[in-house]
């Protein structure tokens, strides 16, 4: 199973490829009777779906074949500045600047996961080996950008809408980090919540696609199964890690140098 | 407390109030600077070359207040009555011009001290979760409040008798008083941080009139005791027992429209002046 390259399972040729874009057509079928008006981002996510993952796929082949850590280096920049733009992207906040809090909180927690899972889990040599490093990196950064998406929409949301709560207590002589600290915990919490739920369904219902694809490729599912706990575990630790980066550095952002809350509602 | 504002003495200097720095408590000098009203007259307008508007909204205010006063501020909705106030307690920060406290500018000051002195009420009563002793108690909990002594049970318990709270006892769940008994509460709460002023935002107009009543003849009680007090009013209370200043929000200005006392003399003021 540490050959990515071998061909011990079906391959998918373009003609069966191009059967399967056929289900798109049918959701497009399904926004044109019904008006959904869905087709136009059907048919961009579509392209987009072709044009990313071909591209990542022949990024990869050439990052596995090449061994540089500079390239590893470079695309790990480009993922986790996609990452922190399509948070930016999701958020919508104008009141305060966020996406340099949010690009350091995907490349922190990128860095140390990932190098927790390669360099001391699997053990991979290097540690950086793009085999391992960019597919693990690149779950950790995916999964960090929803936490971190659904985080910051909360912190933000709640400042807003809490906002009398929030300077009663600066009128008592919280600073504001005592002003906010209900709101910091749910957004931390928001943030959480869902890696830790996937823990409780993952095996029941839905094998994890990590899995899938081991097993498909011809992996012993016992051997699929302990990668899959792995990564279970390390998103937990990444969207609590994230959150708690982004936070921290966000929540401040959210307050004047008076501790005045700067969001209006 | 003395507090006073003053706009446009940005960076250019264009006040004279600077000289003016008492010691806390003290009377303040009146501010000295009149700006000029712009002959356009818009809210928002600048003091002449600093391009910069000066408070927002508020480019004229010159206003000083004296220990012991009891102002009303007055004026038509949005025109920044309520800015006038958060402005001195730094929940807003003036772009141009000066709000001085006992003579240090506000920007000077630690903000929870500031706050401390300053002791700004809500309109609407806001209490957290927990009991009336754990929101009594809440400033306490701060650490910019660490050095002070939280108050006992009895102390408390007095607190409530006087603010006319007989029926409430301390393990009450507080979101669940009705809102006229919860501005009570707030303002117990902020007087046990012994502040020198209460800046009141419209404290009455969430309440019912029994408890506006009430509100209001505790804040001249208060008042007589000392505290200085700065109430944004719409509506039609004025206090009956202790002489007060009418301070008229308008226009990007404020002006003194009279200094009454309870037996009903009035006393016209000119713009811009102080008692």
């Amino acid at each position: 199973m540490n050959d990515p390259l071998g061909m011990a399972y079906i391959q998918i040729g373009p003609w069966q490829l191009a059967v399967a874009v056929v289900f798109v057509l049918l959701a497009g079928g399904l926004s044109l009777v019904h008006h959904l008006k869905l087709e136009r981002d059907l048919a961009i996510g579509t392209l987009r779906t072709f044009a990313q993952l071909f591209a990542m796929g022949y990024l990869l082949r050439i990052l596995f074949g090449l061994q540089s850590a500079v390239l590893v280096v470079g695309m790990y920049m480009v993922m986790t500045w996609f990452a922190a733009r399509i948070v930016k992207g999701r958020v919508r906040e104008k009141g305060v600047d966020y996406f340099m809090p949010t690009l350091l909180a995907v490349q922190v927690t990128f860095f140390l996961v990932t190098f927790v899972v390669t360099g001391l889990i699997i053990g991979a040599k290097p540690w950086w080996e793009p085999q391992y490093f960019i597919p693990i990196g690149g779950m950790v950064a995916g999964n960090s950008m929803n936490a971190l998406a659904v985080a910051l929409d909360r912190l933000f949301s709640d400042l807003r809408a809490h906002r009398a709560e929030v300077e009663m207590r600066l009128c008592l002589g919280a600073d504001r980090d005592e002003a906010s600290a209900d709101i910091f915990r749910g957004a931390l919490r928001a943030g959480m919540i869902p890696s830790i739920n996937s823990m409780m369904g993952v095996g029941l219902v839905s094998i994890p696609g990590m899995m899938t694809g081991q097993i498909m490729a011809g992996a012993d599912p016992a051997d699929a199964v302990r990668y899959q706990i792995v990564v279970m575990l390390m998103i937990v630790a990444s969207t609590a890690l994230a959150t708690f980066i982004v936070l921290h550095l966000v929540r401040r952002r959210c307050f004047g140098r008076a501790h005045n809350l700067l969001l209006r509602a | 407390m003395s507090f006073a504002y003053a706009s446009g003495a940005h960076a250019s200097g264009t006040t004279g109030n600077g000289a003016a720095t008492p010691g806390a408590g003290a009377a303040s000098q009146s501010a000295s600077s009149v700006q000029p009203r712009s002959p356009a007259g818009p809210s928002a307008v600048a003091p002449a070359g600093s391009g910069v508007p000066a408070l927002p909204g508020l480019a004229h205010v010159n206003l000083a207040v004296h220990p012991g006063d009891f102002v009303m501020l007055t004026g038509p909705s949005g025109a920044g009555k309520s800015t006038l106030l958060r402005l001195a307690v730094r929940l807003e920060e003036a772009d141009a011009g000066v709000v001085r406290c006992g003579g240090r500018p506000v920007a000077d000051i630690p903000p929870a001290e500031l706050r401390r002195t300053l002791g700004f009420v809500q309109q609407t009563p806001t209490v957290g979760a927990g009991t009336v002793r754990d929101n009594l108690l809440l400033p306490f909990t701060f650490v910019a409040n660490k050095g002070l002594t939280p108050p006992d049970d009895a102390e408390l318990a007095g607190w409530l008798a006087r603010f006319r709270l007989v029926g409430v006892g301390l393990d009450a769940t507080a979101a669940a008083l009705s809102v006229g008994q919860r501005q009570r509460v707030c303002i117990i709460r902020t007087m046990l941080l012994r502040p020198a002023a209460l800046l009141m935002d419209e404290p009455t107009s969430a309440l019912d009139p029994e408890s506006s009543a009430v509100v209001e003849a505790l804040t001249e009680e208060l008042n007589e005791d000392g505290v200085t007090v700065l109430m944004v009013t719409h509506g039609v209370y004025r206090p009956a027992r202790r002489p007060w200043r009418d301070v008229r929000v308008q226009d990007g200005g404020v002006r003194e429209v009279a200094v009454a006392h309870p037996d009903g003399n009035a006393t016209g003021m000119v713009a811009g002046g102080a008692a």
